[in-house]
């Protein structure tokens, strides 16, 4: 798992760290049930705040992606492994070239709704 | 560093052949010293049941351990000096021959030792302090010698090769690699048969000492089942899943990162911490859970760490993209 943050970026680096790590579960670098770094250690690798990292891992703990357990860290889930970070980082794609194109978010629904009939 | 090129032979020699050659001698010279207060022929090996089975004159005896350890020393300062250029390599081979005569030597003098005064050695005994005790020693000795031998360093610090792979790393990106991997099933195999066998002699052998044996092996089989590769700005870290063992190769010191293709069994002779006696990467040394892939990480002063690892080549490209980062 290569995690690569840009402090120069206008995407916070929580989210750089939380899109790094969904990509290496989507490619399959790590498997289910697989634990992540220990915060202070990854914070103290990529020298930013512990804090970011915690965030970063909440943020895959609100997709779906890991559970955080006491005393156990971040552990990959099973739904995550198994296409749910692919299917997320194929959204986050998705609405990224929405946003490009000056698409509301109305607009972006609706082509789903229709590819979904 | 020609200092040490030219110093690492003699070291080498000391440590592998006059170290145990003159235990051995000092333990021979003992034991014939004791010859009057001996019984005519002392034990020399004990059964099962801990009665003496096989007897021997002194003289016989103190031959036997001047002879193994002379002959020990010599086989052992040969290899150690063909292999003082191989990293790691020389230093274990000092450090197994030394140890291991250390270990036959005191074993045997202290057992001798016990039987002074007795009238017939049929009733010699043998006790837990005497292996226990020549174990004790061969642990000190062997690091001694491993002390003495500097692991080899003149293989010069060539800079990163052309073809090697290379990750370009900006000024102000932060960047790390991690990736865990696990015993493969036959290092796994491997290890289980080691624990049973020695759990198995033990209860037939009736030696519980034994089951101690194999309680270690099997907290270092546990220890080293599976490990975390890190490559970061402080360089490339090794960490047992419970955070020990830790080896660390600081940034400075590595002079470049490559992928070889490691073999466990013909170049690393098994699984677990390594040092290769034979192959491509001979005296390299580090963690070999199972056969792959491997980042090869060459020094500044000429030592090799491996370790197997999946995409190792994102792990080296990384390194070298730290190491330019830092020129």
């Amino acid at each position: 798992m290569l995690i690569r943050l840009d402090p120069g970026s206008t995407e916070p680096l929580f989210a750089q760290l939380a899109a790094a790590i969904r990509g290496a579960v989507a490619r399959g670098e790590i498997s289910a049930g697989e634990r992540l770094p220990g915060a202070r250690d990854l914070a103290d690798s990529l020298s930013v705040n512990v804090h970011t990292v915690l965030r970063g891992y909440q943020q895959l703990r609100d997709e779906g992606v890991v559970e955080l357990r006491r005393g156990r860290g971040a552990v990959v889930t099973a739904r995550g492994a198994g296409g749910l970070a692919a299917l997320r980082q194929a959204v986050a794609d998705v609405t990224g070239q929405a946003r490009r194109l000056g698409l509301t978010v109305h607009e972006l629904t609706d082509m789903i709704r229709m590819e979904y009939r | 560093m020609t200092t040490t090129r030219s110093r690492l032979v003699p070291r080498t020699v000391v440590a592998a052949g006059v170290l145990p050659a003159t235990i051995a001698v000092a333990g021979a010279v003992l034991i014939r010293g004791w010859r009057d207060e001996l019984p005519a022929s002392v034990a020399t090996h004990w059964g099962l049941n801990g009665t003496p089975d096989d007897f021997a004159g002194p003289v016989a005896v103190a031959l036997f351990v001047g002879g193994f350890g002379v002959v020990a020393a010599a086989v052992g300062a040969v290899l150690a000096v063909l292999a003082h250029r191989d990293g790691l390599l020389g230093r274990s081979v000092a450090a197994v021959t030394a140890g291991t005569t250390a270990f036959v030597t005191v074993l045997t003098t202290s057992l001798v030792a016990d039987q002074r005064g007795l009238a017939d050695a049929g009733e010699a005994g043998i006790g837990p302090v005497p292996i226990v005790g020549s174990l004790a020693a061969a642990v000190i000795v062997a690091a001694v010698a491993g002390w003495m031998v500097p692991p080899g360093s003149e293989r010069p610090a060539s800079g990163l090769p052309a073809d090697a792979p290379r990750l370009q790393v900006e000024s102000d990106e932060r960047v790390v690699w991690t990736r865990s991997v696990a015993t493969g099933s036959y290092g796994v195999v491997v290890l289980v048969a080691g624990v049973g066998v020695t759990v198995v002699s033990s209860l037939l052998a009736r030696q519980w000492w034994l089951l101690g044996l194999a309680a270690a092996l099997a907290v270092l089989a546990v220890l080293m089942y599976s490990v975390t590769v890190t490559v970061d700005r402080h360089g490339l870290t090794v960490r047992g899943r419970f955070g020990w063992p830790r080896l660390r190769t600081p940034i400075e010191q590595v002079d470049h990162a490559a992928v070889a293709e490691v073999h466990p069994i013909r170049h690393f002779g098994g699984y677990g911490y390594r040092i290769a006696a034979f192959g491509p990467l001979r005296g390299a040394s580090g963690f070999i859970l199972r056969g792959g892939q491997g980042l090869v990480v060459d020094r500044a002063d000429g030592r090799r760490s491996v370790v197997v690892v999946d995409d190792a080549e994102t792990a080296a490209g990384l390194l070298n993209g730290l190491v330019q980062q830092r020129l």
